[in-house]
């Protein structure tokens, strides 16, 4: 079993209500890290202008580079629900090997601090909840869950435009694209 | 309450003055804040935004006033000594008794404002205009900053401001028309915006009429129509000029509801004045093609049912009261108005969905029977009696509101506050208006009191989630505690349960204490209300409140003022000063646009850090302008006019129209020594002028020029 992520394309207004939420319910103060981040891109000139919005997490990637790069095996993937998560007291200060192999940019640092990634919400799950980043949505733009149970409800695609190519590392997301 | 040792979740409501009001869970432990969520709970949830979820770093800011001050330095300089509550109040008991005694109440002002608002503490003409009213009186306030032209525009023509259906109406449209309406980033009731998107879903196609790409077009738009800010009533009127021409009106619900087509329509053909409001002579006006004019107006009388939605932001123009006119016209010439899916094209206003009303902290009468308009506040400060206003004004008593900063032409708002004799702020932050003060108060934040939010559908129980910080108060408690000091009896003998209690009609809450246990009470309907849907249905047992009791196209009223250049007996478009066509393009050639930020509520949340970093205060502007200035992306620029100057960085974008800039509202001021904005605090540039029915404000009546630094 895979724990991944839906993201609908078509209804996100790029509020950011996730963001602000996830570093609420993680504590994060504002500045070098954010677990949870929507990119933008602006396409298209005056008149028929286009912008459109994505997440960046992690994604708990099926074949995650981090985990291959990590010179002191702090990554590891969960054999239950595959999720990636990072032994802090293992991640050596300064390396960010991971960063650099990471499409997404996921691996997030305070100064000098270890890898911090996106963890879904594990704490919440235990109480049957949904990760916070779903739960604030306005949007109902945001669903996580068993992979398969997101594909069989919602279909969805590999990517949309302007995600960094998922064929490498094959993330745990699914998308529905907004049309041009 | 001791909370010592313990977790526990509370709710309460997101009050501020923006257009949702949502519902917010408070985790607290050992009686300290440790997360802020959102509804989970039965559907229609009411999911909070980025603000509510940012709140923790807004009551725990370290720039938390934190005891009452006292100015020692010059006003606007900053300089403050920390004195205690006795003294501050004494202190503000004297001068008020000295003002009143020497010039009259007529010389003190009520500033209280909009940034709060809740039953009990929403201080907005609440406590302190209790207050001055039980002193004697205050010089009173006509018209607001929002929405006062839609307002007037809504109750000439509907005889009523309600003129708003349930969001979920939506949902029963075939088109919906976003006209100046951004609700994506201004927010515009809690549910709206996923509305939009079932309605969407359910197959409605969406049209944003606006001169910026906003999130509202990118979200939900099938079709973006530029257009010049303050010449929306231009493209209306060649609509209803193509519906005429080409027979498309609904002529029966124009002959049933309505009085005064005909006057409208003989000045849609140029019949009055020779000129006919025909496509072309709207594309020259307001930059959207003749084409494009032809086949929205085509579109919407052939589509039913369709929602024309007139946004706020098309009436803080010039003559802004026209457009809401002309926006309710159209729903009328299409007979969209007063059905299921439809729209009438007004305030936006919903009725109550509760059958009695609730009680409101009472205010009392005015002994002094004199009223300046509020967006003037600064003029009318500095020209007094011999500039024609009723009164001199002395002293200014401000609660919940940035005055200075978000009212326009700040320069003058700097004279005016300069020049008082006396100035009291309640405040949560040192805001550039709290820079004014001679003594400043702290107050609580709505998470160290109790209270109750209440909209026309659902009532939220606001639980104190954590006791008063510092040594912060309520305006109630300041304000109960300086009647004393006044001699004022009677302003305040209940406890925060007793009034609240007190406002709450059993027939809408019977059980007071289980409503506190679940925080949510919702008071829907069965089905989405439709505004205006009985008088539709059967006109003669519900006529509109208007003296016609009908839809006044034609308004007699409006005609007895007999101000036809401004205020003309049908809607027209009345070419606005400042606008693309005013000669002084000639030196500020650039149309100002002052949207909401999505991100802040006004000059709220703006020293937030979680949601500073998110996106910083920018100019838009279109490669175009920017190409013709030599501007780079990300540069600073300096835009001005002869109101005042600022300088931001820009951002060059294909999401804004050229010959258009725009810049949020909201952000503080802050002024070099040679008196530039380095805050962009966008009313150093727009003008104090108002709207000449319902005293609304003009800030998209604005001319700039930029340039490079």
């Amino acid at each position: 079993m895979q724990l991944g992520f839906y993201f609908d394309q078509t209804r996100c207004t790029g509020c950011e209500a996730c963001v602000v939420a996830c570093k609420d319910w993680k504590d994060i103060p504002a500045g070098s890290v954010a677990l949870c981040r929507i990119a933008s891109l602006e396409e298209g000139n005056f008149p028929n202008p286009r912008i459109s919005f994505y997440p960046l997490f992690c994604f708990h990637c099926a074949e995650p580079p981090c985990m291959d790069t990590c010179p002191v095996k702090a990554i590891s993937k969960r054999p239950e629900d595959g999720v990636v998560i990072v032994a802090e007291d293992l991640c050596l200060p300064g390396c960010r090997l991971c960063l650099d192999a990471c499409p997404y940019r996921a691996p997030q640092f305070a100064e000098d601090g270890p890898a911090r990634i996106c963890d879904l919400c594990l704490d919440r799950w235990e109480d049957d909840g949904k990760p916070i980043c779903v739960v604030a949505c306005p949007q109902r733009a945001l669903d996580a869950g068993p992979l398969e149970e997101l594909s069989s409800r919602y279909g969805g695609e590999a990517r949309v435009k302007g995600f960094p190519d998922s064929d490498l590392t094959r993330p745990s997301i699914l998308f529905r694209n907004k049309k041009p | 309450m001791s909370t010592m040792g313990q977790k526990r979740v509370v709710t309460t409501a997101c009050v501020h003055d923006c257009g949702g009001k949502c519902l917010l869970k408070v985790h607290v432990r050992d009686g300290v804040i440790t997360r802020i969520t959102g509804d989970e709970g039965d559907e229609p949830q009411l999911r909070p935004c980025l603000k509510g979820r940012a709140y923790r770093q807004r009551i725990y800011h370290p720039d938390r006033l934190k005891y009452p001050q006292s100015r020692i330095g010059e006003r606007g300089e900053g300089r403050f000594e920390r004195i205690c509550w006795d003294d501050a109040l004494n202190t503000v008991a004297g001068e008020m008794l000295r003002i009143k005694k020497t010039y009259g109440p007529e010389a003190i002002l009520d500033g209280s404002g909009p940034a709060n608002q809740s039953l009990l503490h929403g201080t907005s003409r609440a406590a302190v205009t209790r207050l001055l009213h039980m002193f004697g009186g205050c010089i009173g306030r006509t018209g607001r900053m929002s929405d006062a032209a839609a307002m007037a525009a809504s109750q000439y023509t509907l005889g009523t401001i309600h003129t708003g259906s349930d969001p979920e109406d939506l949902l029963n449209s075939r088109l919906i028309i976003l006209w100046a309406w951004n609700p994506a980033e201004a927010i515009h009731g809690t549910t709206t915006n996923w509305c939009l998107t079932r309605a969407k879903e359910n197959g409605a196609s969406i049209i944003c009429i606006d001169p910026r790409y906003s999130r509202t077009a990118a979200t939900w738009a099938d079709q973006w129509i530029p257009i010049y800010p303050g010449t929306d009533a231009a493209m209306m009127v060649a609509m209803a000029h193509v519906m005429i021409i080409e027979g498309l009106h609904d002529q029966a619900f124009l002959d049933k509801y309505t009085v005064g087509f005909e006057a409208f329509r003989s000045y849609v053909l140029g019949r009055e004045d020779g000129v006919p409001k025909t496509p072309v002579w709207a594309e020259a006006i307001t930059g959207v093609s003749r084409d494009t004019i032809v086949q929205v107006a085509r579109k919407y009388a052939s589509t039913k049912p369709a929602a024309l939605m007139a946004g706020w932001a098309m009436q803080r123009t010039a003559y802004g009261e026209q457009v809401f006119r002309a926006s309710i016209t159209l729903s009328a010439m299409t007979g969209n108005l007063g059905i299921p899916g439809g729209s009438a094209g007004g305030h936006y206003e919903l009725e109550p969905c509760y059958p009695e009303p609730f009680g409101k902290f009472p205010v009392g009468p005015n002994p002094v029977g004199k009223t300046i308009p509020i967006n003037k506040w600064a003029d009318a400060i500095l020209l007094g009696k011999a500039g024609g206003y009723p009164s001199d004004i002395k002293m200014c008593y401000i609660t919940a509101r940035n005055f200075l900063n978000q009212i326009p032409t700040v320069r003058k708002g700097i004279a005016a506050l300069k020049k008082l004799d006396f100035i009291v702020v309640h405040e949560q932050f040192m805001t550039p208006t709290a820079l004014y003060a001679d003594i400043l108060l702290p107050v609580t934040t709505f998470f160290e009191r109790e209270d109750i939010c209440l909209t026309p559908t659902y009532a939220i129980y606001m639980n104190r989630a954590i006791e008063p910080l510092y040594e912060c108060r309520s305006d109630l408690e300041i304000l109960t505690d300086l009647a004393l000091r006044l001699g004022i009896k009677g302003y305040n003998d209940n406890t925060e349960e007793e009034w609240l209690r007190s406002f709450v009609p059993a027939s809408a809450i019977p059980d007071f204490e289980a409503f506190k246990a679940k925080g949510i009470l919702h008071f829907r309907a069965e089905r989405p209300r439709v505004a205006f849907a009985d008088r539709i249905r059967d006109p003669d047992g519900h006529p509109f409140p208007t003296p016609s009791g009908k839809i006044e196209i034609y308004s007699q009223q409006l005609a007895d003022l007999n101000q036809p250049e401004t205020i003309p007996p049908i809607p027209k478009y009345i070419e606005p000063w400042e606008g693309r066509r005013d000669p002084l393009t000639r030196e500020f050639p650039l149309q100002l646009l002052t949207p909401h930020p999505y991100q802040f509520v006004h000059s709220s949340f703006t020293n937030v850090p979680w949601l500073q970093e998110l996106e910083r205060q920018q100019l838009w502007m279109n490669p175009v302008d920017a190409k013709a200035r030599g501007i780079k992306p990300g540069e600073k620029v300096r835009v001005f006019n002869r109101r005042g100057a600022l300088v931001v960085p820009a951002l060059i974008t294909e999401r804004i129209m050229p010959g258009v800039v725009s810049l949020d509202e909201g952000a503080w001021l802050n002024l070099d020594a040679s008196g530039t904005d380095r805050g962009g605090s966008v009313n150093m540039l727009t003008r104090d002028e108002d709207t000449p029915l319902g005293d609304g404000a003009t800030t998209h009546s604005c001319l700039v020029q930029v340039e490079e630094m």
